[in-house]
């Protein structure tokens, strides 16, 4: 076994996968700790702004439809948010802190959410 | 037992995976603080833990070289602590794990997942989640020393099972309380549409050490051992025994994967102090390094050799065993400091009882 090189033993572990009627054992969980993560989700970034004046709008709401997750643009109307990967999700831009930042009309945004990231830039109109 | 075929090819495994030790599982105990007093906790936390948390930045300082030397996707960030959801920048933390590439995770006592915290973590990437539910109220609250611990923590479990993203697990610490519920509480499980259940026995260290209730007499281990056997042909959930222990005639009937304790092999830990261990409840005798010293990545390929050439267990009550080349040497949590002997051993407490 001494001899073996890394390469040879990757190729070892293949074969024990491929004898395994299970890759369990190769998804491991530690006995105090959670299952791996084996899950696909979309990172949705981008930045909010008002369609009248182009300047970007903090404190936005973003959200997915059917899906609890939400985040709130920064300062500079940027937002990112995971979402669950799926052939197409509507992602929804709401105005929720009144007058404080200028006052928006919501957007829903229907997206095709099959890869690692997409980029999208809203604008709002003003209400 | 187990084919002899099998157990042969699985200790070829373990030693080629341990020869290859790749990391695939990081803890960061990102915190000692918690909201519960548990009475069985390993890691002796509680809401009054001395030290702060560990600042974010310098976790990601430590573990980024990391990127360099493996795929960072590969490896799965655990986040627990004390209790991680006390950490106020939890969402920022993951996210930017996220954005280098790592997965993460959190074991939590589910107190505080609110449904507000269950929509930030989810938009922050989390992936995976195990959440502790010790049974039904009584015994749950006995455990968790808190009598609203059950409510919030079934609170918990509605998000996190009614989530398609998440990837979790319920476990349950089984202890004298508890175990003669086992039947009644899988069928409230199914009820709560739960997919997965993962039964614990309680480890003689921290809180638990010295108290009688949490330790299962022979005849319980065997019992719990049977529960699960059966359990796991009932389809409607996935029932499985933690990976702590070597159990004999019912390792592949209560798990689907051999025994193997990978500490030190695929699995490090961060500790709130910057020590760089295996799994968080390991005596801190073990302890590899520290980020605030040494190199993650240099510890992580250079040292750990008490974990990878485990041929020092053959001691105390290891040195006579029949099936150690089988098990190799139990879980490294149950050594102490002295090295002498295995703390406590499933497999031959249910054996003696045999005889």
């Amino acid at each position: 076994m001494k001899t073996f090189t890394r390469k040879s033993r990757k190729i070892l572990r293949n074969i024990f996968k491929g004898m395994s009627a299970t890759s369990l054992a190769f998804t491991f969980q530690a006995c105090y700790g959670t299952p791996q993560d084996l899950g696909e989700d979309v990172l949705i970034t981008g930045v909010v702004s008002s369609r009248q004046t182009d300047e970007p709008i903090p404190n936005i709401k973003v959200s997915v439809e059917n899906q609890p997750q939400y985040e709130f643009t920064d300062d500079n109307g940027r937002f990112s948010v995971y979402a669950l990967r799926d052939s197409a999700c509507k992602v929804r831009f709401e105005d929720v802190d009144s007058a404080q930042n200028g006052t928006f009309l919501p957007k829903d945004t229907i997206v095709e959410a099959l890869s690692e990231r997409i980029a999208l830039n809203v604008s709002l109109d003003a209400r | 037992m187990p084919g002899k075929l099998a157990l042969y090819l699985h200790r070829l495994f373990r030693a080629n995976e341990t020869r290859l030790h790749e990391l695939s599982y990081l803890f960061w105990e990102c915190t000692r603080r918690c909201n519960l007093s548990c009475l069985h906790c390993g890691s002796d936390c509680a809401a009054g833990s001395a030290g702060s948390d560990m600042p974010f930045d310098d976790f990601l300082h430590a573990i980024l070289p990391l990127k360099n030397a493996c795929d960072p996707s590969a490896i799965t960030v655990v986040i627990t602590g004390g209790e991680p959801l006390l950490r106020s920048d939890l969402p920022h933390c993951g996210k930017a794990l996220r954005e280098h590439g790592f997965r993460w995770s959190i074991v939590t006592n589910g107190y505080a997942y609110t449904p507000d915290a269950h929509a930030r973590l989810l938009a922050a990437g989390l992936g995976a989640v195990t959440l502790s539910l010790d049974g039904f109220e009584d015994a749950h609250s006995w455990l968790r020393a808190s009598r609203r611990s059950f409510g919030n923590a079934l609170k918990a479990l509605e998000l996190i099972t009614s989530s398609r993203r998440l990837c979790y697990d319920v476990v349950t610490c089984v202890n004298r309380k508890n175990i003669h519920d086992l039947p009644t509480f899988k069928e409230f499980l199914i009820s709560k549409n739960v997919a997965a259940w993962r039964l614990f026995t309680i480890a003689p260290i921290g809180r638990a050490k010295g108290n009688p209730d949490l330790q299962l007499t022979p005849q319980e281990l065997a019992q719990l051992m049977d529960f699960i056997a059966h359990a796991r042909t009932d389809k409607r959930i996935a029932a499985t025994f933690s990976c702590e222990a070597y159990v004999g005639k019912y390792e592949k009937k209560v798990r689907d994967a051999c025994f193997f304790c990978r500490a030190g092999v695929n699995i490090a830990s961060v500790l709130s102090d910057g020590s760089i261990s295996a799994c968080p409840n390991i005596n801190r005798h073990f302890v590899q390094g520290n980020i605030y010293r040494d190199a993650l990545l240099d510890v992580w390929s250079n040292r750990f050799g008490l974990m990878r050439n485990r041929s020092w267990t053959r001691t105390g009550v290891c040195l006579s065993c029949k099936e150690y080349k089988s098990c190799g040497g139990g879980a490294m949590h149950l050594w102490s400091e002295a090295q002498d002997s295995i703390m406590t051993c499933i497999h031959q407490k249910m054996m003696a009882e045999q005889r």
